[in-house]
């Protein structure tokens, strides 16, 4: 995780900042008027247009929203988004029993294999991504997967009809966190609590892959499973981040026909995608929780005005700091979440960038960096111009 | 698994309590994960002073293949180290042999728990019933399997996988996920996977 230089106690504006109403106010033009040297003199504008050329609009909008707390660090901080344009060539081939093919989002590319099985009754699938550089700074990347399996009707259907156990992981879409009953993590890929590898793929620096092979072997009808897989950052400047996700999954229909679904390549999680991990998150703390276990936090923080945390703040937490540095296996999970109403990848930065300030504390706490698990996820449920910052702690 | 205070259940109160749940052992939704085991039955578990202890005295008195299959699953999914004991054990027991293969073998592997374990002792036991060619039904899936393919594909699990050149004449569905999957092992596979662990258990 890179250094962050926060003000103390410092507020900023996001949205009315008179650096950024600066910046924003700067023709694109500007250079050709004014001239390379003009850009030479002024080293924001020269990163502004280097980041521009580099990333985009898109990037630079953010960039400008985030300034100038992180003004040092944005390039670092936040994944970068490559045109479309300088993406490689998506090479797809999709027949009925088999689709395969590499396809690219802002992020990286995915490379994907997936046929129907044997029995009919489910697939067999190979997911790699490989993330784009410079555009993305990682130095481990895992794979959360959610999935929604579905009976007849499309109703959904819970492995082994354990209604108890999945109707609590399940935000009420039927899409949940694809983990196992025993396991402590989101990670389809990764045991967080041995930090090794899981047998169903790799996880690396700059890429991660996967395999599966979902199945409904012992009901027959109309049934199917929908997957929604995406590559997050564990560790590296871009630590948090989702990189977009791959859809894949397969149906019987009432007639008995099997279809695989086409796969695609996404920008972003969907809403229903982060309320099963918020959903997943809370729920692994209770089952997994101890007598001492501390109870979840949440913190109200802007994401309309950059800021460090309050002291009532840092003693809301104080608890779980004083119990995860003592507890070598617990862990704590960041996730801030916002409603995105005042843009969506703007309160998505700044609600990351409040997970992280807090993430900066607890480790200044004396936590392991690689105890902490940061996130930000959209939610209609928080209020306008807030992120609610929920601090769980899950012994795994 | 260890009880809580005040929440204690005898072997007899929780085998009690597990059959009050239709079915417990179920299908899993995943080819590397193809059972599942109700949460009801597992969080009754929780609250068995010596879990282990439990699962061995009720193991000598049940007789419902079903049910005793249940019996070794909540034991694999143990980290206590006499979880291999009681495993090893099963191994003596026709009824529970294939079972206890399959759950010797996918230790440690995703979603099942890291066991202390002498990797060595596993696989002296487990080796004797490589070439058993005695038929299994699956008690969810309703398949049959050989035994021997069970204990082969537990051995290569535990032993591990890079060890065995012959795995890549199959898919890559069954030879990544060998010993977690239900093994299909086509005769020239079972073969060659034969001939490879027996050289590697003579090396040992």
């Amino acid at each position: 995780m890179p250094s962050r230089q926060i003000e103390p106690e410092r507020d900023v504006d996001r949205s009315t900042q008179p650096a950024a109403e600066s910046l924003r106010s700067r023709p694109t033009a500007f250079q050709q008027t004014a001239g390379n040297a003009a850009v030479a003199r002024d080293p924001a504008l020269s990163q502004l247009l280097a980041l521009q050329a580099g990333a985009g609009n898109a990037a630079v909008s953010r960039l400008i929203q985030r300034s100038p707390v992180d003004e040092l660090e944005t390039g670092e901080q936040e994944k970068s988004r490559r045109p479309i344009a300088t993406r490689p060539a998506d090479a797809i081939a999709h027949a009925a029993a088999s689709k395969t093919g590499k396809a690219s989002n802002a992020y990286g590319t995915f490379t994907y294999q997936i046929t129907k099985n044997a029995g009919a009754n489910g697939c067999d699938a190979t997911i790699a991504f490989d993330a784009f550089a410079p555009e993305i700074q990682s130095t481990k990347i895992t794979i959360i997967q959610a999935v929604r399996s579905s009976k007849a009707g499309g109703a959904t259907f819970y492995p082994n009809n354990d209604t108890a156990y999945y109707s609590l992981l399940d935000p009420g879409t039927g899409q949940r966190t694809d983990a196992l009953k025993s396991e402590t993590d989101p990670f389809y890929n990764y045991e967080d609590k041995t930090k090794t590898d899981e047998s169903t793929g790799t996880t690396g620096a700059s890429g991660t892959t996967m395999s599966d092979g979902p199945a409904l072997r012992t009901f027959a009808g109309e049934r199917g499973q929908a997957f929604e897989t995406a590559p997050f950052v564990l560790a590296g400047a871009d630590e948090g981040e989702f990189l977009g996700t791959i859809t894949w999954g397969w149906d019987i229909d009432a007639s008995g026909t099997f279809t695989l679904h086409d796969p695609g390549v996404h920008d972003t999680i969907t809403t229903g995608f982060g309320a099963a991990l918020v959903k997943f998150i809370a729920r692994k703390h209770d089952i997994a929780k101890t007598g001492t276990t501390p109870a979840p936090v949440l913190l109200d923080m802007p994401v309309d005005v950059c800021r460090n945390l309050t002291a009532a703040e840092k003693l809301a937490v104080k608890a779980t700091a004083d119990y995860v540095k003592a507890h070598a296996d617990a862990r704590v999970w960041i996730v801030a979440r916002y409603n995105g109403k005042g843009g969506k990848d703007i309160e998505l930065a700044s609600a990351l960038d409040n997970g992280r300030t807090l993430q900066q504390h607890l480790v200044g706490l004396g936590i392991a960096d690689s105890s902490i698990h940061v996130t930000a996820v959209e939610d209609a449920s928080v209020k306008n111009r807030s992120s609610a910052v929920d601090v769980t702690v899950i012994d795994t | 698994m260890s009880a809580e205070a005040g929440n204690e259940l005898s072997p007899a109160g929780f085998w009690r309590a597990a059959h009050e749940v239709e079915r417990p052992l179920g299908e899993g939704e995943h080819g590397w994960y193809p059972y599942d085991l109700r949460s009801e039955v597992v969080d009754a578990a929780r609250r068995l002073a010596d879990p282990p202890a439990a699962y061995r005295e009720l193991l000598a008195a049940e007789r419902d293949p079903y049910w005793r299959e249940i019996l070794l699953f909540l034991a694999a999914f143990s980290a206590d180290p006499r979880a291999d004991d009681l495993l090893i054990a099963a191994l003596g027991d026709a009824q529970l042999r294939p079972r206890a293969l399959y759950l010797l073998g996918v230790a440690g592997t995703k979603g099942w728990p890291h066991r202390e374990r002498d990797a060595g002792r596993i696989l002296r036991a487990i080796a004797p019933y490589v070439d058993d060619s005695t038929p299994y039904e699956d008690v969810v899936h309703g398949t049959t399997v050989e035994v021997g393919d069970l204990a082969r594909a537990a051995f290569v699990r535990v032993a591990g996988p890079d060890r065995f050149p012959s795995l890549r004449m199959l898919p890559w569905s069954q030879a990544d996920f060998i010993g977690l999957a239900i093994p299909q092992l086509p005769p020239a596979v079972r073969g060659a996977l034969s001939a490879e662990i027996h050289a590697y258990a003579g090396e040992r």
